[in-house]
């Protein structure tokens, strides 16, 4: 494995990037929902990652596989990072009331039980806090626990609450900024687009080595064409029900800015992909990988940014571009370093 | 004689390690027989490219786009029916059924071609002749060597240091 990139700027950049954020929340008080909508894009993109590498583990821990012990380098400290969102999501905890309609409009919920018993800012602090907790001790007790029986019904049982856990934190992040729009495959859509951020992390940080480069070129082709599958199917079934309160959410979406920001994700991280991994050759070579990566992961922040920035106007698209950044810098500042470091003696430990 | 010489081995490592050395020493005829596909032997025997990827992908997407075209004109010139404002020419629905075909035809076009490529209408082939063979389809990894004039003793001591289990002519 080397290093992620930028590993040396990174936590400078993410600080810089924050205290500018700071600073335009303090000089333009008027742009705190695009700068809320920005921090919610850029957490989706970079907790997208270090969640996917946490359900890799889990599944890794069940089916075994030369893949995952090669990428563990890259995947361990990315899981195990998952404790820095519970600070990293604060912004967004204290913008809810800007940010999501159903705040200032109970009436929005459709029904007064669904405001009074789910949809309220005090449940939604709630269920993410448990949430981030959840995924904490989940990626804890991975990386703790010896190869066993106690391991695998941790990753078992932790992988279908996972699924729970991704489904609502989709809900309530992004699907509520329209609370008349619901989706059920929402959420394993999300679930998915999160293995192949981690995926495409660790062909960026060339995590798999020559030996198991092979395996990691089949699973990305896979979750690309997972991803694509979802994502187009709740579209066609959208498509095909023609109803009004779902059409909205695709309208507001397929109007000019946005429709050329999701047809150009959907290139980098659909197409592109689709055609260097369909020849053996590049699918297998990591070098190939490696190169294709960080458009993917382009590719993919430009979905999260399509799916958040409709709800608060265009000027919430340079706030993503600078949250992503922001976010990204004390993510792979604070994940990549320390952690490594106190994961990494604890891992030569299991091996010896 | 017919010049067919198998040497059996114990493990895939030792088979590629003397297909290398036979192909080294100039010998032809080459082939394998494993239980399972082993990717290096390809190399080691200097096995030509298959051809068979490019005639799935072509197969593939000539089934992907005939159906469409079936979807197209069913819908928009052979009954064209107004369901609920929707235009005639439904591409997201039509891409479903256009990709699923284009997936079964190019599986198919590779199952199909991967028989024929293997020779599969002929039954018979010189090295089923050859006792315990059969193991080539559990544990059993052969080397054949077509070269005319060529004794078991000579093959036998070009593989020198790998431990075949045996090296012996195959009788017609």
């Amino acid at each position: 494995m080397r290093p992620p990139p930028w590993q040396g700027p990174a936590l400078p950049l993410g600080l810089c990037g924050t205290a500018v954020l700071g600073l335009a929340l303090l000089l333009w008080p008027a742009a705190r929902p695009a700068l809320a909508a920005g921090w919610l894009a850029a957490l989706l993109f970079w907790l997208g990652i270090a969640l996917g590498a946490l359900a890799l583990l889990a599944i890794h821990a069940l089916t075994g596989g030369r893949w995952g012990t090669a990428l563990r380098p890259v995947l361990a400290p990315a899981a195990g990072s998952l404790p820095l969102f519970l600070p990293l999501a604060l912004p967004l905890l204290l913008s809810l009331g800007v940010l999501y309609p159903w705040v200032a409009e109970p009436e929005l919920a459709g029904h007064p039980d669904v405001a009074r018993l789910y949809l309220n800012a005090a449940g939604f602090i709630l269920r993410t806090g448990l949430a981030l907790l959840l995924w904490s001790a989940l990626a804890w007790l991975l990386l703790r626990l010896e190869q066993g029986p106690a391991r695998q019904g941790v990753a078992a049982l932790g992988l279908v609450l996972h699924g729970v856990a991704v489904t609502l934190l989709g809900f309530d992040w992004v699907l509520s900024l329209a609370p008349h729009f619901h989706s059920t495959a929402f959420g394993l859509s999300l679930l998915v687009s999160q293995l192949l951020a981690a995926l495409a992390w660790a062909a960026l940080c060339r995590g798999a080595g020559e030996d198991a480069a092979a395996d990691l070129g089949g699973l990305l082709l896979a979750a690309v064409l997972g991803a694509l599958y979802l994502g187009f199917s709740q579209y066609l079934v959208i498509w095909y029900g023609n109803l009004p309160h779902k059409a909205a959410w695709y309208l507001a979406r397929g109007a000019s800015p946005w429709l050329w920001l999701e047809a150009l994700s959907l290139l980098l991280s659909g197409l592109l992909p689709l055609l260097v991994l369909l020849p053996g050759g590049l699918r297998r070579s990591p070098a190939a990988q490696a190169r294709l990566a960080p458009w993917l992961l382009a590719g993919l922040s430009l979905h999260h940014a399509w799916l958040v920035a409709p709800a608060a106007g265009p000027w919430s698209l340079p706030a993503a571009a600078l949250a992503t950044l922001s976010v990204g810098g004390l993510w792979i500042g604070l994940a990549y370093r320390p952690l490594a470091a106190w994961l990494a003696p604890a891992a030569q430990e299991r091996a010896a | 004689m017919s010049g067919l010489l198998l040497a059996e081995f114990r493990d895939p490592e030792t088979l590629v390690a003397a297909a290398r050395r036979a192909r080294q020493a100039g010998l032809r005829g080459l082939d394998a027989h494993t239980p399972f596909s082993v990717p290096e032997l390809a190399e080691a025997l200097a096995l030509p490219r298959p051809r068979l990827r490019p005639v799935m992908l072509g197969a593939g997407l000539a089934a992907a786009a005939l159906v469409y075209a079936l979807c197209w004109y069913s819908a928009v010139i052979g009954y064209p029916l107004n369901l609920g404002g929707r235009p005639l020419n439904s591409w997201p629905t039509f891409l479903v059924l256009s990709f699923e075909s284009g997936v079964l035809a190019a599986s198919v076009t590779g199952f199909l071609g991967f028989f024929l490529g293997t020779g599969l209408p002929r039954l018979h082939h010189p090295v089923f002749a050859a006792r315990g063979f059969a193991r080539a389809s559990q544990d059993g990894f052969f080397l054949a060597v077509d070269e005319p004039g060529l004794e078991p003793a000579r093959l036998a001591a070009l593989l020198d240091g790998l431990g075949p289990l045996s090296v012996r002519a195959v009788e017609p």
